[in-house]
């Protein structure tokens, strides 16, 4: 098959002038009904729109004039505000799909995406699911039950313990084989809970509790078990694509090192660190794992690379995942049509050896968070928003000027992601692209994206998971700009604040007929007054 | 109008001759040409300074005291401090430095729960030390030390309710 050039995708003239391209039979799904929110909500829409279907999208409350509800067909209020109460309430979102007629349901990735009951119920009423089989969703969901896959499937997983411990003694002659720092987790885990770092062997049985009982109150399973610690590891990650007939493929990696909070800042493809053959390895492990568990559609496996690129099986992300554009950029597949192709039973129209990796993608996620502030959310009204554009840039956003970041869901903003032929020219043309940004009334992750662009060793690829923190260890994140950007801003502010003030004087005399003459005595006091000790 | 401004590391003395139309403009005594033209409420300003060209935007800080400014450029964010001689005067009077000292005050990023305060008055804190632990948003927000420096006073207590903004800790 001939495979879209990466070009012809990124240049938007291109995009919507070869519908019949993907070459889809209509006759199976005509209707789908997204739920999501956000740019992922928007992502769908797009791919619906090339595709000829109808698409429906669900809101809050507080998302009834989001972009995501202004730009699909047709729209449906779900609930309050909270998550809890609309995008994760399964009956209702059944229920709009039912009544809105559609025939399929994408998740987007976060809420139910991971969800194997609602997976389940999706299917139950004849709907039809645009992700993995429940069954698989639930075995990849358990990290116990993965590892487990993994290794049965020959896939390298880091060593350690792969079932559930019960007690020191158990544990402890495998521990002195694989070597302190060891790393504890709970099998039902994810965000850092019930995880626990253990240096020594005092160490162990008391962080074998807090560990157990960090994972009961946070997952109401205390199941944990170890591995070995992986000091600075590197983060990468390989997009798997499966259909229904057992044809499975993979579209190279992801590296997604950057992290704050253990969550992904930026990622890029390929892997900077990454050679073909070790490229060729992890595809093969990654599809592997994924035949083990029937895995049918997109699916993400993750994996952890030491400095020597020895690889250890991490976890099945069993959705489409934030990242997913840069492998977009680097291959020329659109992964949402994908996925809905092969939702429909379609079968995959290429083979591995048609895969073509074509130049360097770089993703920034912004969002609205205070760097300087270890990155805590801001909300607000956006002021101004005002997007990149020119060639080799992509933006992915669910937001416009005037829109408001409401406090209930994930702060993410818009992504922005830069294509070079190049990892060097990848890199520039992010950092270009992110002086074109101008985001105003919440704080936001713009210059501590150009920092990590201006920042010598990401330009040289030498990233690990711990890079923000090694690279910017008191938290400030400011590109070093030349001496005119700074007099240009002092000007500029003193402009805005003369230009106001004499605004202000010429609405007094002008409406001075108007204004109350106290008001202006007041005021003039207010000016000319010198305080009293 | 003379106006001080503090930006990062660097100060100026912009002098603004209301005098003339349109305005001439002088950065440290020595003048600058300028054209510039705005837009709405003169927060958009483009820029022609010494045939260089700025595409700004200008946005008062909502909280913070008079005289501090978001500004901006390129993509990038500068936070900066800007004061005509009346602000100037008000500041003298209060024995403050230049720049409101905001560095000399932490705030809180976001409204939420303190729930532990790590250090107290007296101590010496380099920047980047942890002072107090915020939870908003269902997550735990390290508050950290902007600048190396001592404690005087501490405005919040653990179990408190703060609002964004709101002071929290005072350096000497």
């Amino acid at each position: 098959m001939n495979l879209p050039s990466p070009i012809n995708l990124y240049l938007a003239g291109a995009r919507g002038s070869c519908p019949t391209d993907t070459g889809f039979d209509t006759t199976m799904i005509k209707k789908i009904l997204i739920a999501n929110r956000g740019e992922i909500a928007v992502r769908v829409i797009r791919a619906c729109r090339e595709m000829g279907i109808t698409n429906v999208a669900v809101f809050s409350d507080i998302d009834s004039v989001a972009k995501h509800v202004r730009m699909a067909d047709e729209a449906y209020h779900i609930g309050p505000s909270p998550s809890s109460e609309s995008y994760l309430v399964m009956e209702k979102i059944i229920e709009v799909a039912k009544k809105a007629g559609v025939d399929a349901i994408h998740p987007g990735y976060g809420f139910l995406s991971e969800n194997a009951r609602f997976a389940k119920m999706v299917m139950d009423n004849k709907l039809t699911w645009i992700g993995p089989p429940p069954e698989a969703i639930a075995r990849m969901g358990d990290k116990l039950e993965a590892r487990v896959t993994a290794v049965d499937s020959g896939a390298p997983v880091v060593p350690g313990f792969k079932s559930k411990i019960e007690n020191v003694e158990q544990i402890i002659d495998e521990v002195h084989k694989v070597g302190f720092p060891i790393l504890i987790k709970a099998a039902a885990g994810g965000g850092g809970k019930g995880m626990r770092i253990v240096n020594n062997e005092e160490e162990l049985p008391k962080a074998l509790k807090t560990a157990a009982n960090e994972a009961r109150s946070a997952f109401g399973d205390d199941r944990v078990y170890f591995e070995k610690y992986i000091p600075k590891p590197h983060h990468v990650e390989i997009q798997i694509l499966a259909d229904k007939f057992g044809n499975m493929v993979y579209l190279g990696e992801r590296e997604c090192s950057i992290q704050r909070r253990h969550q992904k800042v930026i990622e890029e493809a390929p892997s900077p660190i990454i050679t073909p053959e070790i490229r060729k390895k992890m595809g093969e492990a990654a599809l592997k794992i994924a035949s083990a568990c029937g895995y049918v559609n997109a699916g993400t496996v993750e994996f952890l690379v030491d400095d020597d690129l020895n690889f250890y099986f991490l976890e099945v992300n069993t959705r489409l995942q934030v990242e997913h554009p840069v492998t977009e950029m680097i291959t020329g597949i659109d992964l949402v049509k994908e996925q809905i192709k092969i939702a429909s039973g379609e079968k995959l129209s290429f083979k591995q050896d048609g895969i073509r990796i074509h130049g360097h993608a770089i993703e920034c996620r912004i969002y609205a968070e205070d760097p300087a502030a270890n990155f805590a959310p801001s909300t607000g009204t956006l002021r101004s928003y005002v997007e990149p554009h020119g060639v080799g840039v992509r933006v992915d956003s669910g937001v416009y000027e005037g829109a408001q970041i409401p406090i209930f869901y994930d702060p993410m903003i818009s992504k922005m992601i830069g294509w070079g032929a190049t990892r060097e020219e990848a890199v520039a043309r992010t950092r270009r692209a992110l002086t074109e940004y101008r985001i105003s009334g919440v704080c936001t992750t713009v210059n501590f994206h150009l920092a990590v662009m201006d920042n010598e060793n990401f330009k040289k690829g030498k990233i690990n998971t711990h890079f923000i923190e090694e690279q910017f260890p008191d938290n400030v994140f400011s590109s070093k700009e030349e001496d005119h950007v700074y007099k240009a801003a002092a000007v500029s502010a003193c402009l805005y604040d003369f230009l106001e003030n004499s605004k202000l004087k010429t609405r007094v005399s002008s409406d001075g007929g108007r204004e109350s003459n106290w008001k202006i005595a007041g005021r003039r006091m207010g000016v000319s007054r010198t305080p009293e000790k | 109008m003379d106006y001080q401004v503090k930006i990062e590391d660097r100060e100026y003395i912009v002098t603004i001759d209301p005098s003339t139309h349109p305005p001439q403009i002088k950065v440290d005594g020595v003048p600058v040409e300028t054209k510039f033209s705005t837009r709405s409420d003169n927060s958009e300003i483009q820029l022609l300074m010494d045939n260089r060209s700025y595409d700004i935007e200008v946005v008062k800080q909502k909280g913070r005291q008079n005289g501090d400014f978001s500004v901006f450029i390129y993509g990038r964010e500068f936070s900066l401090y800007a004061e005509d001689e009346r602000l100037a005067k008000i500041r003298e009077v209060a024995g403050l430095g230049l720049g409101g000292d905001t560095r000399k005050e932490l705030h809180a990023p976001m409204p939420g729960l303190v729930t532990k305060v790590l250090k107290s008055p007296g101590d010496q804190v380099s920047r980047g030390e942890s002072l107090i632990i915020v939870e908003a948003m269902k997550m735990e927000n390290e508050l950290k030390s902007l600048i190396d420096g001592t404690i005087k006073e501490i405005k919040v207590k653990e179990g408190q309710s703060v609002d964004k903004n709101a002071l929290m800790v005072l350096f000497e």
